[in-house]
């Protein structure tokens, strides 16, 4: 998996790499985080946890570029949630999404081109 | 000498040659690779292709349903656009937001194909209907002051509100911080630098619907301010010095000066007292967050027991050496407090809490994620970064170039005007989307809320420590319980015991360290809204008795035969005008006497409060 144009949410991997998401929350507040791979795959991660991470296999007969949107929960104040994509060597997308002026949160969108 | 001239230049001319040949051979790619490229364009052309007769049907169904004939709906099309079948080609392209090969936003046709496209998607829009209801949104406050707000509104409500600045004040300053930050970089959010950084809608179109739903005018929710706070005292903008002519010089308050910048603590004016509170982990972080100490851990048993702690102190620039000027020394120094809950039961993360968590995460906040994904694939291309609405994507190139062009300074600027024109002649699929997006988002607002809500009712007991010091009088040491428990729908009850002790014990014959002691308790109960233009009336009974172990004192002197009970009792109603920053205080008070005076004392108060800067925001008179 690559990270081009030095953003990381914009990332191309090989068709069937398996990818790994892997989401902490580093304020001490639940991680309450939800996401949907090309609208297909659509699930949470636990909120029992300050970390955690799921999996997923590129699949360009299903999309290309593949989709992966997450939404993060807010509770607090100044919450902050890393976001650390791998794939099977290459390149680590290092992302955050903080909590900036209360909000109660906020999403973001992964494009996966698949080469 | 000649011939060695020569060489120079031949060895010159040669080098230049092998730079030029090196330089062709990385900008030419292989065959095999040139055979791939034309593969993926070819690839994007019938996709490209697809999309249009895509538009076409859809067209042709819109015509005939103007023409009010009866469409009969297809069975084999999903209701909402499917987002790889139903996107118009776009025809203009804004630069992909983090390409340094591509700075310029200037739109560019991409490929002939999409030329066909291009009166396609213009007649297709056409068709569409302005956004019923666009409203102008109101004028946006300063970040600043949206920040002081809302940063004082979790300090004395938590998460759960009310806040007095809207959500799409707190969403647009949002999103300049984010874009400051993608140019100045940030190491804890991994951003490296990149001055030209402008939108993306990888990261901003949460934020741009919700801007779009205000300005459709539908969402009056996202518009309000949750203004029904009224135990909230109106301050001025806590980060502000505008509110006193005091000057601020020296070590000290540079120091707090530092902490206030970097969130480690909240300064706020009064008169000439100038007020810090702060609490020790949030001063750890942001030390930490310059790099000043290492191994900070936010999720360590120690830092979370320090997140319990809260402290202030109060200087009174009045005071000292030089008087009107904030030197922060101890002379200066009014009072200053510690706070420590004892029992809290409101942290988000308990246990009692997983099953509301996850109850919230299996509904509302999965269904909104898929809406934001249908959303995205139906409205925009994040992969280029475009809309697929013509007239939003017209916007959304200008405000881009503005964004790529601009210092991190002029952002906000920049972004609060062209938010403020947001196209509202939408076409109809976006204004169907934004429907969808609304019904989503509005439900986990309120699955959130109802979460967090059921938090701060929770009991909570806490100690707190005030050192007063008043000039020209005995300081004295406060040590108050607080106890605070929510019940019903939004009933809070507070209870406070308090005993005040003199600092040193008083040269006046007969007395001792003690000074009183001191029982209140406080009910609110906030009310719906009322209509008319005002917001969510609270009322309030409050009630407090008092006990003087001795005597007054006033300027020093002890006032005689003050020693005794003090009951008082208060009946308060306030009505917030919305979005006006006034509030109407309607207030019935009755004590058997007071400090000073064994008198009885009826009092009846009615008056307004301002927040000012809510009133210079709407109407800016400068």
């Amino acid at each position: 998996m690559h990270v081009h144009n030095g953003n990381a949410l914009d990332l191309s991997g090989k068709d069937g790499e398996e990818i790994t998401v892997t989401v902490e929350e580093t304020t001490g507040k639940p991680l309450l985080v939800s996401f949907t791979r090309n609208g297909t795959e659509t699930g949470s991660l636990s909120p029992e946890q300050s970390s955690d991470s799921f999996k997923f296999n590129l699949d360009k007969s299903e999309r290309d570029p593949t989709l992966l949107t997450m939404l993060f929960t807010f509770t607090g104040s100044d919450d902050h949630y890393n976001i650390f994509i791998t794939g099977e060597g290459g390149d680590t997308s290092r992302f955050a999404v903080v909590q900036d002026f209360n909000v109660p949160g906020d999403s973001i969108t992964y494009t996966i081109d698949i080469t | 000498m000649k011939n060695k001239l020569i060489s120079i230049l031949l060895v010159t001319a040669s080098l230049l040659l092998l730079g030029f040949a090196a330089q062709a051979q990385q900008t030419q790619p292989s065959i095999e690779q040139q055979i791939k490229q034309k593969e993926a364009e070819l690839e994007r052309l019938r996709e490209i292709k697809k999309r249009q007769d895509k538009v076409r049907e859809l067209q042709d169904e819109i015509r005939r349903l103007e023409s009010g004939e009866n469409v009969q709906p297809d069975s084999s099309q999903p209701a909402v656009a499917s987002p790889s079948t139903a996107q118009p080609a776009v025809t203009e392209r804004a630069a992909t937001p983090e390409s340094s090969e591509q700075p310029s936003t200037t739109p560019t046709v991409t490929n002939p194909t999409s030329l066909d496209a291009r009166p396609l998607a213009a007649t297709s829009f056409v068709t569409s209907a302005p956004a019923a209801g666009a409203t102008d949104l109101p004028a946006f406050r300063g970040c600043d002051v949206v920040k002081a707000l809302s940063d004082e509104d979790f300090r004395l409500h938590g998460a759960a509100g009310p806040f007095r600045a809207s959500v799409i004040e707190r969403y647009v300053c949002r999103t300049v911080n984010s874009i400051r930050l993608r140019k100045t970089g940030d190491p804890t959010r991994f951003l490296v630098a990149n001055p030209a950084a402008g939108m993306d809608l990888r990261q901003d179109f949460f934020p741009l619907m919700i801007t779009l739903l205000a300005r459709e005018g539908r969402a009056q929710y996202v518009i309000d301010a949750e203004n029904e706070s009224v135990d909230t005292q109106v301050s001025s903008d806590a980060s502000s010095s505008g509110s006193t002519s005091l000057v601020t010089k020296g070590s000290v308050p540079a120091i707090l000066g530092f902490a206030v910048d970097n969130g480690g603590l909240l300064r706020s004016s009064n008169g000439s007292t100038i007020t810090f509170r702060g609490n020790v982990a949030g001063l750890a972080k942001a030390v930490a967050g310059k790099g000043f100490i290492s191994g900070y851990d936010e999720d360590s048993p120690a830092t979370r027991f320090l997140r319990r702690t809260a402290f202030s102190f109060s200087f009174d620039a009045s005071r000292g050496d030089q008087p009107g000027t904030f030197t922060g020394n101890k002379q200066q120094i009014s009072n200053y407090s510690f706070h420590l809950d004892l029992y809290n039961k409101r942290d988000p993360r308990a246990a009692r809490y997983r099953e509301d968590w996850k109850a919230f995460l299996s509904g509302v906040s999965e269904q909104l994620v898929k809406q934001v994904y249908v959303s995205l694939t139906t409205l925009a291309d994040p992969s280029t970064n475009t809309w697929n609405d013509p007239a939003l994507q017209k916007w959304y190139v200008i405000i881009d170039n503005a964004i790529r062009n601009a210092k991190p300074e002029e952002v906000e600027a920049i972004l609060q005007e062209q938010l403020s024109k947001a196209p509202t002649n939408l076409a109809a699929t976006t204004v169907s989307e934004l429907r969808n997006f609304d019904e989503h988002f509005k439900a986990w607002l309120d699955g959130r809320q109802a979460v967090l809500d059921k938090i701060a009712k929770a009991p909570i007991v806490s100690f707190e420590y005030i050192n007063d010091r008043p000039l020209n009088e005995a300081s004295l040491s406060k040590f108050n319980m607080i106890a605070e428990l929510g019940f019903g729908p939004k009933l809070d009850l507070t209870f406070n015991g308090a005993l005040t002790m003199f600092n040193k014990r008083p040269i006046t014959p007969g007395v001792n360290r003690v000074r009183d002691f001191q029982f209140a308790t406080q009910l609110d109960m906030p009310f719906g809204e009322l209509g008319l233009g005002l917001g969510k009336p609270v009322l309030s009974f409050a009630g407090r008795y008092e006990r003087l172990m001795a005597d007054a004192t006033l300027a020093g002197l002890s006032v005689p035969n003050t020693q005794g009970d003090i009951g008082v009792g208060q009946i308060k109603l306030v009505i917030p005008i919305k979005n006006s920053g006034v509030r109407i205080p309607f207030s019935f008070s009755f004590a058997n006497r007071t400090e000073l005076l064994r008198e009885k004392e009826v009092r009846g108060n009615f008056g307004f409060t301002f927040d000012l800067d809510t009133i210079f925001a709407r109407f800016k008179p400068f």
